[in-house]
């Protein structure tokens, strides 16, 4: 080749090569550049809206979530944009609990813990609510709004034109990010979704979630191990996460069925479920959320409690609850047999040696340090009763709506009530489950429905209506 | 026939192969030379190609003779690069001399082509194309400029700097934005654009055509009849603002359309026009459903209006009545259709607003799309009267609105903005600054307590101060100035107020979390401050003589009647009217027409409308007659 051929080759391929720079740089710049998360100096803050990791890969362009509801009322179950999903939204947030905004290339919504990890009450209809860090979230319609997005995306009106007329009634957006959003990111996002909805199909063939609940071993079964599906029913509670400390060590187990054995376990297998990955960054955000689980105290009683009753009630509770209910006791924080339990079983069918091996194989696969792996246990776990006003409705399911149903024979426990209301009820202990406003705020729970019934755990239930209140009083004190 | 480019590239391949066949090798080219490429010769998509590539990838090329050499000339921007060797020798076609381009020594991108030449006319050489061994297409290059006729050349030139022209013009009024402006703050108040016409704005030809080609949707003769105000001289009433947007001149309201009113102190007497007080004349809801109206009638569409607009006599240029007629119409169709369907879903179910009053926070609700038939019925009805907006300044940190759901004027003025029809995306900034920063310090006028058509007991009113600093002044302030008084912009919990709780319950929680997201796009003006609250705020008294009727929802006609229990306070009564009762203070509210206009029935009956409320010892509905009486004389002071 003759040096001025080179000469140009090379000037030729420099070009080139800067173009194709400066596109990779625009690449990047657009849809890959993360800026530092947002951090808060207060630990509750950061618990509600911190990031742990989860948007890269399962964040929701920002824009677009927030016109979804605008555009498809239609998909929603009712007025009011998220808030109508059961979240805490506490007053002037840009976000509700539980939802982070970060921007890796353009600004994603993301989850984490607190999204089913933060509750709410009120002592009356008309009160701003309080908002308790660790409660179960149990207002929150997780399945509403999974098949709310699914909806909006499947629908032939999410086009570009349709998302970016309402999202520049919000913002203006560059000519660039206009093309971007058109052709890159809106498609990308509705196909996304639609392949999310794929993996949710199995939801449709189950009882409902209700507020506060989710099929929590199902989905990790069916969305993240991609096992055949098996028809159980799992659905149950949203835990409390506060006081963790009491709640691990050797022979002491997790969830609802202990399948875990740490919380490392946990918190690895629920932060895969808001798309967190195994990167370095997230073993950071495990040490954080451990630790402050592990200390967080457990909301006091908020109301009134009568001191001398309550002293009673201690009495009984050591009597009849504590060997597996009180820390240090032999059974708690153990596996109580199905026969010797005789809560309802779907929950805890709905998980197996097979179904632990094929996740742990899959979680191992993904990267993370540091994870026990999760195993089969028969029966449903004794936990201590930390808070236990604030973690209505009671059994895993959710089955019984306040303590004092709880304490009667399981045929004589109410049948059907409304659950996800947060106005308290501190005469039963839990929240109002009946009358018109419970109905038109909550889920009709019906203890008929698979995997939704109420019996077992009948303890107590041989206690007179004196005793019975006594210990409810005492059990308002934890 | 002449030869040329032109004439060449009519020519089949096989005409081609035998010109090049009889011409002789002629002169070598020299120098830069036009190049036409033709990959398909003889048809018409060959053609355009020869024109493409002209413009985009070849232009020529550049002959350097007494090298032996030349360059391509090619890009768009017609670099010279690409170099081939010019030599003699025999043609691949018929063995006979021509001359070739050979590039296989000197250009790494071109070195399979080899090109042949020779000359067919004077200066112009036709050539063919060889990758490797296939024969690809053929060129010409021309040496001997070709002048097109004159008059074409004018022709096309002339056209061209025409389109030109017309381009730049199209570009620069489709992009424009001008609002029409006015000096004075007053003005600019009464007459100004907050950016509500860039996206919401009714075409202003077509607003002066609808009372002309609708008059059936109104209750009387043109916008008028609705309580819209016009001064003299002015062909757009008070509250309409115009703007040029893409071309067209555009008009939709702004804040004044809610918040200047009128008063008269007898029938007879001029009105005063009181920037800044509650429109107490305008029905915003029938103005709405008259709008609404218009779109759903037959006749609403591009041709229709068009002809009328001719018809009237009102005139647009001729681009704007193109666009009117195939656009323009049938997107305002469209956009007032779905604000119907939006908008009437919660009208339709509540008792009609009148005069004076409006649905303040059912609207977001629909602005957000709120699936409405899912509401609870508790929220259903939030009528309450528009307020005045004097003297921001000293209300800076109160409970703002009816129920104090917000604590901050420059939130609580973006939301309103939003029934401009500015949306943050479109809010004209500096003009709402304008705005803000006048009403900052703008005050209500004084009572005219000279005025011999009012009356005024100065001695009583005297007798009234230490019963309103008893009674009044912990709540609502001092004076109509001093705002102090420890509840003063605080809310009163409804339990306490026991005034209707109606509008209360319209404003919910959730709404107030979906508001949070308003102004996302702008982080510094993003909404974080509206509450839910659970009461009705407590007003400091300035101009409270012009602020009637009285109590949130306007269900007391005068301030005389609410220091009675509600049991003594009129049932119903008629709102609208503009002429002033001096003695019990509001307006009068006996009058059911004057001239065309028939006012509005009250119904404290209809839900919302209830006059219950801010009663009791401590209200001073308890207190003589004469005390009554003593307290209203001392806020004609106000």
């Amino acid at each position: 080749m003759k040096t001025s051929t080179k000469k140009r080759l090379i000037k030729f391929s420099l070009i080139l090569g800067i173009l194709m720079v400066i596109l990779g740089l625009v690449a990047w710049y657009k849809f890959f550049r993360e800026e530092p998360e947002q951090t808060f100096d207060d630990a509750n803050e950061q618990f509600k809206y911190g990031s742990v990791g989860g948007e890269a890969d399962a964040g929701i362009p920002y824009w677009i979530w927030l016109v979804l509801p605008r555009i498809f009322p239609e998909h929603m179950p009712r007025a009011g944009g998220y808030k109508a999903f059961g979240l805490v939204w506490e007053e002037g947030q840009e976000l509700p609990v539980g939802f982070t905004k970060r921007t890796i290339g353009f600004p994603r919504v993301g989850n984490n813990c607190a999204l089913c990890h933060v509750g709410t009450y009120r002592s009356k209809l008309d009160e701003t609510p309080t908002v308790v860090i660790g409660a179960p979230g149990h207002s929150f319609r997780v399945q509403e709004m999974l098949r709310f997005l699914v909806a909006a995306a499947n629908d032939p009106r999410f086009t570009a034109s349709t998302l970016l007329e309402e999202i520049q009634k919000e913002t203006e957006l560059s000519y660039l990010d206009k093309v971007l959003y058109r052709f890159v990111i809106i498609p990308r996002t509705k196909a996304a979704l639609i392949e999310q909805g794929k993996k949710l199909d199995w939801m449709n063939d189950n009882p409902e979630w209700g507020p506060g609940r989710d099929d929590a071993f199902n989905l990790p079964k069916y969305a993240l191990a991609n096992m055949t599906v098996d028809g159980s029913a799992g659905a149950c509670d949203f835990n409390s996460v506060w006081n963790m400390k009491a709640r691990t060590g050797s022979n002491k187990y997790l969830n609802w069925c202990g399948e875990s054995p740490s919380l490392r376990s946990v918190v690895i297998d629920s932060a895969l479920g808001v798309g967190a990955q195994p990167d370095s960054e997230f073993s950071d955000h495990a040490k954080r959320i451990e630790d402050f689980m592990n200390n967080l105290a457990p909301p006091p009683y908020p109301f009134e409690i009568n001191q001398p009753l309550a002293t009673r009630g201690g009495a009984l509770y050591s009597e009849h609850c504590a060997r597996c209910h009180e820390p240090g006791q032999a059974l708690t924080n153990t596996v109580i047999s199905l026969d010797e339990i005789q809560t309802d079983p779907e929950r805890e069918r709905a998980w197996s040696q097979f179904a632990a091996d094929t996740f742990n194989e899959v979680v191992d696969d993904m990267g993370f340090k540091g994870r026990e792996p999760v195993i089969k246990q028969t029966g449903y776990l004794s936990s201590p009763l930390d808070g236990i006003w604030m973690r209505a409705p009671y059994l895993h399911n959710g089955s019984v709506p306040n303590l004092r149903e709880l304490l009667k024979i399981p045929e004589n426990r109410v049948s059907k009530f409304y659950r996800g209301f947060d106005v308290y009820d501190s005469q039963d202990v839990g929240f109002v489950c009946k009358g018109p406003d419970a109905k038109r705020e909550g889920w009709l729970h019906d203890t008929k429905t698979r995997g939704d019934g109420n019996q077992g755990h009948s303890y107590g239930s041989e206690l007179s209506e004196d005793q019975k209140s006594a210990l409810i009083e005492f059990l308002k004190t934890l | 026939m002449t030869l040329n480019q032109r004439s060449l590239s009519a020519k089949c391949p096989e005409e081609l192969d035998a010109l090049f066949r009889d011409s002789a090798l002629g002169a070598a080219p020299d120098g830069e030379g036009t190049g036409a490429a033709m990959l398909c010769p003889g048809t018409w998509h060959g053609r355009f190609l020869t024109f493409l590539i002209r413009v985009f990838i070849w232009q020529g090329k550049v002959v350097n003779r007494s090298e032996g050499t030349l360059k391509n000339r090619v890009s768009p921007f017609g670099f010279r690069d690409i170099k081939a060797n010019v030599v003699e020798g025999p043609s691949r076609l018929d063995g006979k001399p021509c001359y070739i381009l050979d590039y296989s020594k000197t250009s790494l991108i071109a070195r399979a082509v080899r090109d042949e030449v020779r000359e067919i006319a004077p200066g112009l050489y036709l050539g063919l194309v060889f990758i490797r061994k296939w024969r690809v297409g053929y060129f010409s290059l021309r040496y001997n400029y070709e002048a097109p006729p004159r008059l074409a050349r004018r022709v096309m030139a002339a056209t061209l700097a025409a389109i030109l022209v017309i381009t730049v013009y199209l570009l620069v009024r489709i992009n424009r934005d001008q609002a029409v402006g006015y000096e004075s703050a007053e003005d600019h108040f009464k007459y100004g654009s907050t950016g509500g016409e860039r996206k919401s704005g009714i075409p202003l030809a077509i607003w002066h055509l609808l009372p002309k080609m609708f008059p059936e949707y109104l209750p009387g003769e043109g916008l008028r009849s609705l309580g819209f105000l016009y001064e003299n001289g002015k062909d757009l009433p008070i509250g309409v603002s115009q703007r040029n947007v893409r071309g067209i001149e555009t008009v939709f309201l702004n804040c004044a359309v809610c918040h200047v009113g009128t008063v008269r102190l007898a029938p007879d007497q001029p009105r005063q026009v009181v920037l800044g007080m509650p429109a107490n004349a305008l029905d915003l809801e029938k103005f709405e459903r008259f709008l609404f109206a218009c779109a759903t009638d037959e006749r609403f569409t591009g041709e229709r209006i068009m002809a009328e607009l001719e018809r009237q006599g009102i005139e647009e240029d001729f681009i704007n009545r193109l666009l009117l007629r195939y656009v323009g119409v049938s997107l305002m169709r469209d956009r007032l259709l779905m604000l119907r369907q939006r908008f009437l879903s919660f009208l339709d179910r509540e008792p009609e607003a009148g005069p004076g009053r409006v649905d303040t926070f059912n609207s977001p609700k629909v602005l957000m799309n709120f699936p409405m038939k899912d509401l609870p019925e508790r929220e259903w009805v939030g009528n309450c009267d528009l307020t005045s907006i004097w003297l921001q300044r000293p209300r800076r940190g109160m409970q703002l609105h009816w129920d104090g759901n917000n604590t901050r004027t420059e939130e609580r003025n973006r939301s309103a903005a939003f029934g401009t029809g500015a949306f943050p995306t479109t809010l004209d900034r500096d003009a709402m600054n304008r705005i803000v920063a006048w009403l900052e310090d703008a005050e209500p006028p004084r009572f005219p307590q000279e005025s011999p058509l009012v009356s005024f007991d100065k001695a009583l009113a005297k007798r009234g101060q230490p019963l309103y600093m008893q009674y009044c002044s912990r709540c609502h302030g001092n004076t109509g100035r001093d705002f102090s008084g420890e509840l003063v912009g605080m809310v009163t919990p409804i339990q306490e107020i026991g005034t209707d709780p109606h509008r209360l319950d319209s404003y919910t929680a959730i709404l107030a979390a979906n508001q949070n997201s308003l102004y996302a796009g702008y982080p510094d003006e993003r909404f974080r401050h509206f509450r839910k609250t659970f009461g009705y705020a407590n007003q400091p008294l300035d101009g409270i003589w012009l602020r009637a009727p009285y109590l949130h929802n306007g269900s007391v006609p005068t301030l005389r009647d609410l220091m009675e229990p509600a049991s003594r306070r009129p049932e119903s009564f008629f709102r609208g009217y503009d002429v002033f009762d001096s003695k019990r203070v509001g307006f009068v509210s006996s009058v059911q027409r004057e001239g065309d206009r028939e006012f509005f029935s009250f119904d404290t009956k209809l839900k919302g409308n209830g006059n219950q409320g801010h009663e009791g010892p401590e209200y001073g509905t308890e207190l003589s007659s004469r005390d009554k009486d003593a307290i209203v004389e001392y806020m004609k002071t106000f």
